[in-house]
């Protein structure tokens, strides 16, 4: 059924088995894959069908640091979430991306790789792509593999479930529904308070209450909830914001190439590798580019080295070479000073604070550029498949170009899992430690980024998250 | 967008370090960006 809570007062039909806080990629498939399970959901929420300027607002909040987006711009926040405007990009997190415990213990996961890998098919069906990824290696000794992304429609998950939720016995829809506290005492939550934007208020009963209201979101609610009840409902002292993490993007030079079969190829290194380097995941995107930027390039070697200039001038005029821009996205290490914290100065139209995001990248993050590029190079050279220029900031060591892509819009961490609260905040089963009955979806559950868009992993927490709840709730 | 200002020597100390990470990674010839073998030039 679906509630439209601008309309006027609501009486909710509860208690519910779950009330789920957020309607984008995690909120919609854990609520999907529990009603089909026989339990009773209330989806809340905060914006309608469509987008309204009322509800992206409380989206507003400060960056600090390095260079970031607007925050009101870098989420959407509506029924779909940020699903409502994606890319479609899809590809997951690797087994390295588990393993890497021996960087310390702010990079250990509390679950193994194998636990979420069992949800990946049924998380492609639903972004409805191919899961059978192609990945090889290249180079053994220089440990470069091509990997393989896929590409969903992209799939808006508003649109695919929207008809399921609102003919489901099982989920109740309430939009423009905005969570502004919740309810309880000994570690757990009877409640979930929401109110529109009359200010009206609504109360929801539940067993289980999940937090899916994004990277940022989540962190910045759990931190008011954590300042409103101090450590009534879950342990005091937990790590919440921080550990955020982002995929920079930059462009990082062009080349001469001989010509490839595909115009867009995605490369990164092996586990080995990575480990060999003690770096982290980086993916280089090789996309080709135009006859003129092949013109440009090869003049531009020529007057630098006139020997291969003359090599790459023969092989373009027989159009054997041409141009590929470098791009590159890679994985940040987990910070714990990157952090989303709450504003002592501007507040929603809630009474909630709004956002700060603090984050900036660290030395570690350039290496895993630059070595993962070396390598690259390192193969370019050996197979003289062509030559490699770098951006000025790349070899002149400048600070990062803040006219670049910056980063993906993929806000991961704050809520991260841990083995232990000392470095994070839910456990192996996403429940918030202390709580007997809180949960975090989304990427915010992320203990270490990947090089990978989250969105796929999204889902298949989600679906993981439905079993454990399917059990519990 | 409100940002806090870096200081002017964090932003000196970083931009020493790096040159140094980028040699140790790329000890190839460097002109102009290329990155050259030694019998390119």
């Amino acid at each position: 059924m679906l509630y439209d809570f601008a309309k006027g007062p609501i009486v909710s039909d509860d208690p519910y088995d779950v009330c789920i806080l957020g309607a984008g990629a995690a909120g919609i498939t854990l609520a999907v894959r529990l009603g089909r399970a026989g339990k009773r959901v209330a989806l809340c929420e905060g914006g309608g069908l469509d987008y309204e300027d009322a509800s992206q607002e409380i989206y507003a909040g400060s960056t600090f640091g390095d260079p970031y987006f607007d925050l009101d711009i870098a989420r959407l926040r509506y029924f779909g979430g940020s699903t409502n405007h994606w890319g479609g990009y899809c590809r997951s997190f690797e087994a390295t991306d588990f393993n890497r415990g021996h960087m310390g213990d702010d990079f250990r996961w509390p679950i193994t790789y194998d636990e979420l890998l069992a949800y990946r098919t049924e998380a492609c069906e639903i972004v409805e792509i191919d899961p059978d990824y192609q990945d090889h290696v290249v180079d053994e000794q220089l440990g470069l593999r091509q990997v393989d992304f896929k590409y969903s429609p992209p799939v808006v998950f508003s649109e695919k479930f929207q008809d399921e939720i609102e003919a489901s016995k099982n989920i109740d829809l309430f939009l423009n529904a905005n969570f502004v506290d919740l309810v309880g005492a000994d570690r757990r939550v009877r409640s979930v308070k929401l109110r529109n934007y009359a200010d009206q208020e609504l109360e929801v009963r539940a067993n289980a209450v999940v937090f899916a209201m994004g990277g940022i979101d989540n962190s910045r609610q759990l931190l008011w909830m954590q300042r409103q009840h101090g450590a009534d409902l879950f342990d005091s002292g937990l790590p919440i914001g921080r550990y955020w993490m982002e995929h920079p993007h930059f462009t990082i030079g062009e080349a001469l190439i001989k010509s490839w079969d595909q115009a867009n190829l995605y490369f990164a290194l092996t586990e080995k590798m990575q480990r060999t380097l003690g770096i982290l995941g980086c993916g280089v995107v090789v996309e080709e580019q135009g006859d003129s930027s092949t013109k440009r390039l090869v003049k531009d070697l020529l007057c630098v080295a006139p020997g291969v200039g003359a090599w790459a001038a023969d092989l373009a005029g027989k159009k054997l070479i041409c141009s590929y821009r470098f791009h590159a996205a890679w994985e940040q290490a987990p910070n714990r000073e990157n952090r989303v914290a709450l504003s002592d100065r501007d507040v929603d139209r809630f009474g909630v604070p709004l956002s700060e995001l603090h984050w900036a990248k660290a030395p570690i993050d350039r290496e895993t550029m630059l070595a993962s590029t070396q390598q690259f190079n390192a193969y370019i050279l050996r197979e003289n498949l062509g030559r490699l220029q770098l951006r000025n900031w790349v070899y002149q060591g400048d600070e990062y170009p803040d006219d670049d892509v910056l980063a993906g819009y993929h806000h991961m961490g704050g809520t991260r899992m841990s083995h232990t609260p000392r470095y994070g905040v839910v456990d192996g089963n996403c429940k918030v430690f202390g709580s007997e009955n809180l949960y975090m979806a989304g990427s915010s559950l992320y203990t270490t980024s990947g090089y990978n868009n989250p969105t796929l992993a999204i889902v298949q927490f989600a679906l993981r998250l439905a079993d454990h709840l399917g059990q519990v709730a | 967008m409100n940002r806090r200002a870096f200081s002017i020597s964090a932003i000196l100390a970083a931009t020493i370090w790096q040159v140094p990470l980028f040699r140790h990674y790329f000890p190839n010839r460097v002109q102009n960006g290329w990155i050259l073998k030694d019998d390119d030039v």
